[in-house]
């Protein structure tokens, strides 16, 4: 051994260097690290006989048609229940997959009838504009929403009897930290109707601002909902702004595309590639550590067979367990559903027909064996809680709304257990599921790669 | 080397890496109090190995961590090096092998270990502040459960069988 191999001075000091190295997470020390660290995943093989991963188990009867029914409701929900704007129009009912990395104004969506959709088509939610299909891109459609910067979108605010042209797209600062972020309304010919419906009409004379969609797509959304018109406070140097009541952030995960009738049930349906009843889409896991050792995490280590990505969803029997966090040498951690890393979008089921959205949910801790809590913005508590109202008595069980890569829909998350006093997260009810029968998500495939930690 | 220091070094591995799974199997009844027994073992062998052991004892040690240890591969080695590091050159100035030595450094070893993962969490981009608040009081009852497992059973852990020919440093 050379002696300045044997310098305490300069060991403490690399070893100062590799701490920091380690702390800012450069890259190529880390897969060092990882390459060092390697034979664990062996010796972990070798040394653990207690679990063993088998065969991908099939989902409980029960389970499978609650898991196929909130999929039916998820497409159902889309659709508007106005009579007149479903009259003579085709939907094609989609399921957000992913946001466009770097463009959080673009989603990627997966039809039921994949040859029917056009690039130009609107897309909708219920009664709601959103956007429309901008491009596609392997078996996927991207859709632009309405809140991009260059989208623009004709439209009409009434009021009784008063009506005003406008062209509506893209955000509107807000003008105080209470009105939040408005769609930004163009071209207003009568700055006199606050508080006005305002809705899509696209016409061949306004035609020219959407430079390029066939205006026969583009008029299927004609009398869709953008929102209310707000006149900007006086003094302000702000264009009017259309509140939406969208949750345009966290509130997407399924939605309609109007295509044209004479082109829909083409076939091709590319969102039951997501199914999770479909056993080709799971990969059964061998667990390591029920419990990582890691402060103040739960995380399960898993081996890592080469088709787990970060973000994939870890489940056991349709009941979500947590998600993939991380992969490396041959050894991936799963962040359990109570872990503080854990985060899923999710939606709740109130009764057996309402759905709401709850954002993303994230890890807040074990209440007891049976319980873990989720936190959620105060804005999904409020849905949920206006949701209830009407039904006190309802059961609320809250599944994965599928809006993200690695993550199929209609996983269940748990029951909603009753809690006391002020709520600032959700109690789940949690069924034990021995580690043995967990399995990961493998059916997004290579494109579980363009997962964003939000 | 001779064979059997090969096989003490094996069996050195092998007994870390069972105490690392044994550690993941209590976790979920223990939670915060898991102590970190891998760690208090290698720290109570490591006390009276020879110099000539040494690196492959860190190799098995890291090795062993790398099983159970859910965070980043760097700062796993980082946390683990500066531990060992630290043993080395205490074990020149205390009794690292007696009741008090062991505890205490196996204690502090633990904490050391939970700190600088609750500090990776602040220095994260996303910057969990929740994460580290909840790794911060983790580590102090995992230390405390560490050094409680090591001043137990430290003793029996450096007369495990097969580990004698690593034990012949003079106290």
């Amino acid at each position: 051994m050379t002696s300045w191999l044997r310098s305490r001075t300069l060991q403490f000091v690399a070893l100062l260097a590799l701490c920091a190295l380690a702390l800012r997470r450069v890259e190529g020390v880390e897969q060092a690290c990882a390459l060092l660290l390697a034979p664990s995943a062996a010796l972990a093989s070798f040394l653990a006989p207690f679990e063993f991963g088998g065969e991908v188990q099939a989902a409980d009867a029960d389970l499978a048609q609650s898991s196929r029914a909130v999929r039916a409701l998820y497409a159902r929900q889309v659709l508007p229940e106005d009579e007149q704007l479903r009259a003579g129009r085709a939907f094609v009912a989609c399921e957000v997959v992913a946001r466009v990395a770097g463009a959080p104004d673009r989603v990627i969506v997966r039809a039921h009838d994949h040859l029917a959709v056009r690039v130009g088509d609107p897309a909708t939610l219920r009664e709601h504009y959103l956007g429309r299909v901008a491009a596609e891109r392997d078996g996927e459609w991207e859709v632009e929403l309405a809140t991009a910067r260059d989208h623009r979108v004709g439209a009409v605010a009434r009021a009784e009897d008063e009506v005003a042209r406008l062209v509506v797209g893209g955000l509107r600062r807000a003008s105080s930290a209470d009105e939040g972020a408005l769609l930004a309304a163009w071209a207003v010919d009568d700055h006199g109707l606050d508080g006005a419906l305002v809705r899509v009409q696209e016409s061949a004379a306004g035609s020219a601002a959407l430079q390029g969609p066939d205006l026969a797509s583009a008029q299927r959304a004609n009398g869709y909902l953008l929102g209310r018109l707000r006149a900007p406070r006086r003094g302000a140097a702000l264009p009017p702004g259309v509140r939406s009541e969208l949750d345009w952030e966290h509130g997407l995960h399924h939605l309609a595309i109007l295509v044209d009738p004479r082109a829909a049930q083409v076939g091709d349906a590319r969102i039951d590639e997501r199914d999770p009843l479909d056993p080709r889409k799971w990969r059964a896991l061998e667990t390591v550590a029920r419990r990582a050792s890691s402060p103040g995490r739960s995380v399960s280590r898993v081996k890592d067979f080469g088709q787990l990505r970060p973000g994939a969803a870890v489940a056991s029997d349709l009941r979500l367990a947590g998600r993939v966090e991380r992969c490396s040498g041959g050894l991936a951690d799963v962040a359990l559903l109570e872990d503080p890393a854990f985060a899923v979008e999710a939606l709740a089921v109130v009764g057996s027909a309402r759905v709401v959205s709850l954002g993303i949910l994230r890890g807040a801790g074990r209440v007891d064996a049976g319980s873990v809590l989720l936190a959620c913005d105060a804005s999904a508590l409020q849905r949920l809680r206006a949701a209830l109202e009407g039904a006190p008595d309802a059961a609320v069980s809250v599944w994965t709304a599928g809006s993200e890569r690695g993550v199929p829909a209609a996983l269940l998350v748990g029951a909603l257990l009753p809690q006391q006093g002020g709520v600032s997260a959700l109690r789940i009810a949690r069924v034990h599921e021995p580690a043995s029968r967990r399995q990961a998500w493998i059916g997004d495939g290579a494109q579980a790669d363009e997962v964003e930690a939000r | 080397m001779k064979p059997m220091r090969w096989l003490s070094i094996a069996l050195f591995a092998g007994l870390l890496g069972w105490l690392a799974l044994l550690e993941a199997l209590a976790r979920p009844h223990l939670g915060g109090w898991t102590p970190n027994l891998a760690l208090a073992a290698a720290l109570a062998v490591l006390a009276r190995a020879e110099e000539r052991d040494l690196w492959w004892l860190c190799v098995a040690t890291l090795w062993a961590r790398g099983i159970v240890a859910a965070e980043p591969a760097a700062l796993v080695v980082a946390g683990t090096a500066c531990v060992l590091w630290g043993a080395f050159v205490a074990r020149g100035v205390f009794d690292l092998a007696g009741h008090a030595g062991r505890a205490l450094a196996a204690a502090l070893a633990s904490l050391w270990l939970g700190g600088l993962s609750a500090l990776s969490h602040l220095a994260s981009e996303d910057g969990s502040s929740a994460l580290a608040a909840a790794a911060g009081g983790d580590a102090l009852r995992s230390a405390l459960g560490t050094g409680i497992f090591a001043l137990l059973l430290g003793g029996l852990l450096q007369a495990v069988p097969g580990l004698g020919p690593l034990a012949r440093r003079a106290s």
